[in-house]
C-alpha cells in the first residue's frame, strides 16, 4: 500500500457511533449547569452577608442610641433632682 | 448623594469636635466600665428608624427627629477619685467657650459630691445642641446631643426607657444661676 493510499483510509469521512451527538450535548449542559450554579449560589450568598451585616450594624446603632437617650434622660434627671435638693434647703 | 455626602461630612466634624474636648484616655485607663457612642451622619438617620418606632416607646420619635449627632462617654470607677475635678473644670471650660451656656449647673463642695451641668446651644428660640456633665463620685458622663431638640419632646422620654421624668422649660433659656450644694454643713 502506498502513502497516498494509507492516508487517504486514515483521513477519509467516518459515521459518528449511534448516540455520540447526544452524548455531547448532554455533557456540555451538564458542565454548563455545575459552572452557573456556584456563581449564583456565590453572589446570593455574598449579598445575604452584606445585608445581614448591615442589618447587624443598624440594629446596633439604633441600641446605641437608645442607650445615648437612656443615659443623657437620667443624667437630666438627676440634674433636676440635685437642683431641687438645693432649692428645698 | 449630596445629601448623604453632607451628612458624613458634617457628621464628621461633630464627633472630631467631641472627640477634641478632652484628653479621654486618661478616664479611660482609669475606669472599670466605659461606655463609648458615637453616632452620626448616614448611621444615625438610619438608628432613627429602630427607637420609637411602632413597638418602641412614644415621642422618642420626637426627640431623635432632629439630631444631627448622638455622642456619649460615660466611666465608672471602682472607688472615689477616678478623675480629676480639674479635668471636668476644663471640659465645662471648653464646652462654654463652644458657644454652649449652663442653664442647670449644680455643684458640691464636698470632694465626693455631685456635680451636674447641663449646657444649651441656641440658635434663636431653637435649641441647638445639649451637653451633659454629670460628675458623680464613682462616675463621670458627658452627653452630646447635636442637633435641634425640642425641651418637650425630651421630657417625653421620662419613664420610658424605665427612667423618671424629666421637666425642663420649653422656650429660650436663661443663664443658670450657680447652685452651690451645702453637703460639708450636712457631715
Amino acid at each position: 500500500m502506498d502513502l497516498e493510499q494509507e492516508l487517504r483510509q486514515t483521513l477519509a469521512r467516518k459515521r459518528a457511533p449511534a448516540g455520540f451527538a447526544d452524548r455531547v450535548m448532554e455533557k456540555t449542559r451538564t458542565q454548563a449547569r455545575t459552572r452557573t450554579v456556584p456563581w449564583r449560589w456565590a453572589v446570593a450568598a455574598a449579598v445575604l452577608v452584606c445585608l445581614g451585616g448591615g442589618w447587624w450594624k443598624v440594629d446596633q446603632a439604633g441600641r446605641e442610641l437608645e442607650s445615648a437617650l437612656r443615659i443623657a434622660s437620667s443624667k437630666i434627671d438627676l440634674a433636676e433632682k440635685k437642683a431641687s435638693e438645693v432649692f428645698v434647703r | 448623594m449630596k445629601y448623604l455626602l453632607m451628612l458624613t461630612v458634617a457628621g464628621g466634624a461633630m464627633a472630631q469636635e467631641f472627640q477634641n474636648l478632652i484628653d479621654w484616655s486618661k478616664f479611660e485607663s482609669k475606669a472599670d466600665e466605659t461606655v463609648n457612642v458615637n453616632l452620626d451622619g448616614m448611621m444615625l438617620q438610619l438608628a432613627k428608624g429602630f427607637v420609637g418606632g411602632k413597638d418602641g416607646p412614644p415621642g422618642v420619635q420626637g426627640v431623635v427627629q432632629g439630631l444631627r449627632g448622638v455622642f456619649v462617654r460615660s466611666f465608672k470607677f471602682d472607688r472615689v477619685g477616678g478623675y480629676a475635678i480639674e479635668d471636668v473644670n476644663a471640659l465645662r471650660a471648653k464646652v462654654t467657650s463652644m458657644q454652649y451656656q449652663a442653664i442647670v449647673d449644680v455643684r458640691s463642695n464636698k470632694g465626693s459630691g455631685d456635680n451636674t451641668s447641663i449646657y444649651v446651644k441656641t440658635n434663636g428660640e431653637v435649641i441647638d445642641g445639649l451637653v451633659v456633665i454629670a460628675a458623680e463620685p464613682r462616675e463621670l458622663t458627658v452627653v452630646h446631643l447635636a442637633g435641634n431638640i425640642d425641651p418637650s419632646a425630651l421630657q417625653q422620654l421620662g419613664g420610658k426607657f424605665g427612667i423618671p421624668n424629666v421637666h425642663l422649660q420649653s422656650g429660650t433659656p436663661k443663664p443658670a444661676a450657680k447652685k452651690q450644694g451645702k453637703d460639708e454643713e450636712d457631715e
